[in-house]
């Protein structure tokens, strides 16, 4: 039978009452959990989890692709209206969103976040359905030295952050790593920074770091400002809480290059999905011609990461679906679904029970529909949620923060490191550093470290072997170019203002 | 003292710490390279970034302080939340929750009783709702069982 006869049945499958209801419970219950900090998608399926035994695993597998693509809505809520990014994937939405939602943008961001989801989810699973087993073997070339040199590409774009001051920037990447290292060693299982204190055993959840910096220390520094009483214009007009045509017009080529770089990056296993959204921001504000509005509330920088998300979630599917690889932790938990369930995923799964892989496909396609369904009329009404007078909100805000924190390993001592780094934020604001990177590399940094350490053994402490193999060598060289677009970019601005002062003195 | 001469000191500190502690743990063993190796080169990083932006730091475009800022309320709110931290496992989550609002709203924004009194009754027991009740959350609870 041809894809499109399969595709066919999988919809009759998906289609189905109960398979749709799951659908939409778990879309629903996914962007709930992405909007609340702290509860991420991976804790709900693990929750949800003995409530599934019993149930079609179809049903199960679909509430879960729907948990899990809801939550990356969710995060985009929470980044653009509080600056608090609820999963990792979010962090880059904070940047630009953030800033639309203050200068009186905040449905216009929602909005495309929205959209950008729905189009990279769409295209993104007609990548799983036409390229998923070629894109498993390329999945399988991936080693220690490729997971390194792909880490290093998206640490490269500090530089992209770092508005004034490289330095400040790559100094706050270093704290970001230095954040990372607390905890137990992945390779020897010795301690390490923990200073004698249990809490630390775990290290530091980039959750909690980014609640204090980016919303403990954000409110801490608008409270600073006379007239905080209202401190978003919200407008009006309904026109105006959603995308414009133009606003479309200036995101489609974002949206699309952004699907295309998050589905290959997703379809790495063991990798983050963050990388993604950090390297879909980092080329688009490379390759625009304008750079120097990323940061201040461009809409490509809002449609950047959320379309690279979307199709790095769809991407993480391929070698879950034809490897059985989990890509991260909430395939990892679909994987353990379908374990439960007795199937097992893998080369075979497509060919003994083809009408499961289709369904699933045609669930995600559902998933997709329903999320634009369900969350585009709810953009004027979450953008609305900024009229409460700040007096009002930032308390909420700040208890939702200390309950987000706690939630992360039901340990106190997170809400008191969360308070912490709000403090810090706040002084590293006021002195002029930027807050991202060191979210960025506290993200990356367990997975950087792990991964130049096995490939130092796998290559006998040879650093020169990350060039022997062409696609770390690829990417490596591709970060050198990402390094030096910026230096490059001053120096042709440093000596165009010298010609014209020149010119000006003659 | 210009501002980035003062975070690029605290930062050297924060760079020579981390690096004394990471050559306290083994570099390299015969399995690789080990625990003390990756924090040592963030160290030294850290190090010559942060001696580096002390030597090219500029004035800064801003004072520290812009006059007619609000400091007190950043210092009261940073202040009242490491309170409210502090007693979390003694009242419960949500009592020192409602609780804290209510000191926002009424005492920083010096807003009338109604008003905090609303937003204490609102946001503790929405929280404890959403996230007690319907989420299943286990919450730090007080003397009072919430």
């Amino acid at each position: 039978m041809d894809v499109l006869g399969l595709l066919g049945q999988g919809f009759a499958v998906a289609l189905l009452p109960t398979n749709l209801l799951a659908c939409v419970i778990g879309v629903f219950l996914g962007t709930i959990v992405g909007i609340l900090p702290g509860l991420g998608p991976p804790a709900t399926m693990a929750m949800l989890l003995p409530l599934t035994y019993g149930m079609d695993p179809r049903a199960t597998l679909i509430m879960f692709a729907g948990i899990y693509y809801g939550s990356k809505y969710g995060g985009a809520v929470t980044s653009i209206l509080v600056n608090v990014p609820g999963e990792s994937s979010s962090v880059m939405t904070t940047i630009d969103g953030y800033q639309m939602a203050k200068k009186g943008r905040a449905g216009p961001a929602l909005g495309i976040a929205a959209i950008a989801s729905f189009v990279a989810g769409t295209i993104g699973v007609v990548g799983l359905m036409l390229l998923a087993p070629p894109l498993a073997q390329f999945a399988l070339s991936f080693g220690p030295p490729e997971n390194f040199a792909l880490v290093v590409v998206g640490l490269t774009l500090i530089t992209f952050l770092a508005g004034e001051s490289m330095v400040k920037a790559l100094l706050m990447g270093c704290l970001g790593l230095a954040i990372s290292l607390p905890g137990t060693d992945m390779m020897t299982g010795s301690l390490r920074f923990t200073f004698a204190r249990p809490e630390l055993l775990g290290g530091v959840d980039f959750v909690v770091v980014a609640i204090g910096l980016f919303a403990i220390g954000e409110i801490l520094a608008n409270l600073e400002e006379a007239g905080a009483g209202q401190v978003f214009p919200v407008p009006r007009k309904l026109s105006e809480l959603l995308p414009s045509r133009q606003d479309l017009r200036d995101s489609a080529a974002t949206i699309l290059g952004s699907t295309g770089l998050g589905f290959l990056v997703g379809v790495v296993p063991g990798g983050n999905p963050a990388i993604a959204t950090f390297l879909a921001y980092g080329a688009t504000k490379a390759l625009a011609k304008d750079p120097e509005v990323f940061g201040t509330g461009t809409i490509r920088g809002v449609a950047a990461p959320e379309s690279a998300d979307n199709a790095a979630s769809c991407g993480a599917m391929v070698p879950l679906m034809t490897l059985g690889i989990p890509g991260n932790a909430s395939t990892a938990m679909m994987l353990a679904a379908l374990v439960m369930a007795g199937l097992q995923p893998g080369p075979l799964l497509m060919k003994q029970q083809p009408e499961f892989f289709w369904a699933v496909i045609a669930s995600m396609y559902v998933g997709n529909v329903l999320l634009l369904v369900l969350n585009l009329p709810l953009v004027p009404l979450f953008a609305s949620a900024l009229r409460i007078p700040y007096a009002y909100l930032y308390p909420f805000i700040l208890v939702i923060c200390a309950i987000g924190t706690y939630g992360v390993n039901n340990n106190i001592s997170d809400v008191w490191l969360a308070g912490v780094f709000g403090i810090v934020g706040y002084f590293l604001k006021k002195l002029e550093f930027p807050l991202a990177p060191v979210v960025l590399a506290a993200v990356l940094g367990p997975l950087m470290e792990k991964s130049l350490r096995q490939s130092l053994v796998l290559l006998d402490g040879n650093v020169l072997g990350f060039f022997r193999r062409p696609i770390s060598a690829l990417l490596l060289c591709a970060a050198l170019l990402l390094l030096l677009v910026p230096i490059l970019r001053s120096l042709r601005r440093w000596r165009s203002e010298g010609r014209q002062t020149r010119t000006a003195l003659r | 003292m210009k501002h980035d001469r003062v975070a690029s000191c605290l930062l050297l500190l924060l760079g020579i710490g981390i690096a004394a502690e990471a050559l306290r743990l083994p570099y390299s063993s015969i399995a690789g390279p080990g625990p003390g190796f990756f924090p040592l080169w963030i160290g030294v990083l850290m190090i010559l970034l942060s001696a580096l932006l002390f030597f090219t730091t500029r004035r800064p475009l801003h004072p520290f302080i812009e006059p007619g800022s609000r400091v007190d309320r950043v210092a009261l709110v940073g202040a009242s939340f490491l309170g409210f931290i502090l007693v979390l496992n003694h009242l419960g989550l949500l009592l020192a929750a409602g609780l804290y609002a209510a000191f926002l709203v009424g005492v920083v924004e010096r807003r009338d009783w109604q008003y905090w009194l609303l937003a204490g009754l609102l946001i503790g027991g929405g929280c404890f709702l959403l996230f007690g009740y319907w989420l299943g959350v286990p919450l730090p609870k007080g003397p009072l069982g919430i």
